[in-house]
């Protein structure tokens, strides 16, 4: 062992395939998912000699990093891969088999089910939209013009689908939380 | 919509190859990393063996290359408790090696890098707190482009960014693992708005020097200050809106004493020249590097300020974030998830 901290490669055979599907389910992309979790690992490789915590935290501390990749993501619309290439690491390819596996595995298929369902219990006004709004990214007058509707009303409209879009998501999440 | 019930892959399977793979990657990593800081830890015991013969800076000059004492230095560059240090940078871009070394053009115009661009920098450690300000191009809705102020800052666990660049000001909080990505190298903000730097620079120059990612190719002098050129290359994932991510040849000019940095050069190697058959080159020269005592007046320099339009403050919290993706999962409005999380979270 050349530094203290956690044993990374410990962490990665007990939480890697997990980790991995809880990234998948927040990113709803294989590919982005497999970004974020290696360099969440390549952080850990490279930070760990900074971690002071217990051993019953170094898997909250792992799941720190990823959430803090996952947040970035976010916000910047891409993955980060910086301290993977800082480790000459280089995150595998996946292959088409891998990849229905994946999914399969996060049960992807079965929570974009249920998303779409959200989306369909909404109103047809308010489907109509958020699939202008956030689909096809017309701005509120632009919205309005579409709709023949005021610009307050069309952010209305939007505001009261995105709310219950919230609770429908709010449920899994409670959901989730229970089952974990 | 529960989640699938867990099985372990089954030995011979894509997935569990997949999984195999990246064990590998990461343990190859590991033992790369191991090496590298054995190395480290090789050169530090010379530079302590050569620093009793020397007094002073060590620097072992040859073959174009050398090996500095970087600790000593870095940790005598560093704003130690008690005072602030203050960077100032002027950064632009040009294409080395073209047809012209101006960058221009409509794209050019359009991207922001046919401007200047300033940016300052303060921090100040136990504990870490920094600020940047400076300027990114934006889009106005008239099409033109224009120098929007932004600010970043990190103070107590959490990082900001205050972007003037619209009508309403906005202050995003995202929370900072202690320890970890407290730094402004780190920071995804600034580095896509400062000209790469970093609130601790001799500190990064040294790791670099130590790990024989730079080297010194000898004396030279930059706006009329003398300097060490430092070569090598570097990852640049996340410098403004240039970079792919590659790692490209970086030029650090230094102050012969204090390794501070004068000017920073990178070659963006690849990256599309709008036309032009040169190198996309920034180049970020240093016009302040000082410390300041630490007192109430410095320590507002720490802290963004607003002012004029509203603020909104957004919280990065972990519902926003679970929104988020499961608006990504979407297959209807996966590409649009950020957008549609942000605004539920909000309500």
């Amino acid at each position: 062992m050349f530094d203290k901290g956690p044993d990374v490669k410990a962490l990665y055979s007990d939480h890697g395939d997990e980790l991995l599907r809880f990234l998948v389910r927040r990113t709803g992309d294989t590919e982005i998912a497999a970004d974020l979790w290696g360099e969440t690992f390549a952080q850990a490789l490279g930070s760990r000699g900074r971690f002071r915590g217990s051993d019953e935290q170094e898997v909250a501390w792992l799941y720190t990093i990823a959430r803090r990749q996952l947040a970035r993501y976010y916000r910047r619309g891409e993955a980060e891969c910086r301290a993977m290439q800082r480790l000459g690491m280089e995150r595998p390819a996946i292959s088409a088999e891998t990849e229905a596996q994946i999914v399969q595995r996060a049960g992807l298929d079965e929570m974009r089910d249920a998303i779409a369902a959200g989306v369909a219990m909404l109103s047809d006004d308010a489907r109509e939209a958020i699939t202008l709004r956030i689909v096809d990214e017309l701005s509120y007058s632009d919205l309005a013009s579409r709709l023949a509707i005021s610009e307050q009303a069309a952010r209305l409209r939007v505001s009261r689908g995105m709310r219950t879009l919230a609770r429908v998501l709010d449920v899994q999440t409670l959901k989730e939380a229970r089952e974990g | 919509m529960t989640e699938t019930s867990y099985e372990p892959p089954k030995p011979g399977d894509e997935y569990a190859r997949f999984l195999r793979d990246m064990g590998d990657q990461l343990e190859q990593a590991e033992h790369r990393r191991a090496s590298q800081t054995r190395g480290r830890r090789r050169i530090a015991a010379g530079v302590l063996a050569l620093g009793v013969v020397v007094a002073g800076a060590v620097l072992l000059v040859g073959g174009g290359g050398g090996r500095v004492d970087v600790i000593a230095q870095a940790e005598a560059a560093l704003a130690p408790p008690g005072q602030v240090l203050r960077i100032a940078t002027l950064s632009h871009l040009e294409m080395r090696g073209g047809t012209h070394p101006e960058v221009t053009g409509s794209e050019a115009e359009s991207l922001g890098w046919n401007k200047p661009r300033t940016a300052e920098e303060w921090s100040a450690s136990g504990p870490t707190r920094w600020r940047i300000a400076t300027t990114i191009p934006t889009s106005t809705r008239a099409g033109s482009v224009t120098a929007a102020p932004i600010q970043c800052a990190y103070s107590n666990g959490s990082e900001e960014t205050y972007n003037q660049a619209f009508l309403t000001n906005e202050l995003v909080v995202v929370p900072v693992t202690k320890g970890q990505d407290e730094t402004s190298e780190e920071s995804s903000c600034t580095a896509q708005v400062s000209g790469g730097l970093g609130t601790d620079p001799v500190t990064h120059i040294g790791s670099m020097l130590a790990s024989g990612q730079l080297h010194l190719i000898g004396k030279g002098t930059v706006n009329g200050r003398e300097v060490l050129r430092l070569t090598g290359s570097e990852p640049r994932p996340r410098p403004t809106s240039v970079s792919s991510g590659a790692a490209y040849p970086v030029e650090y000019d230094v102050e012969p004493e204090t390794y501070a940095p004068v000017r920073v050069t990178v070659e963006k190697v690849g990256v599309d020249a709008l036309g032009n058959a040169g190198t996309l080159t920034e180049i970020t020269d240093v016009t302040a590097y000082e410390r300041l005592p630490l007192n109430e007046t410095t320590a507002g320099l720490l802290r963004i300020e607003t002012t004029g339009h509203p603020l909104i403050r957004h919280q990065l919290n972990q519902y926003e974030q679970r929104l988020r993706g499961a608006g990504a999962a979407s297959g209807e409005i996966a590409s649009r998830a950020a957008k549609v999380a942000r605004s539920a979270a909000h309500r």
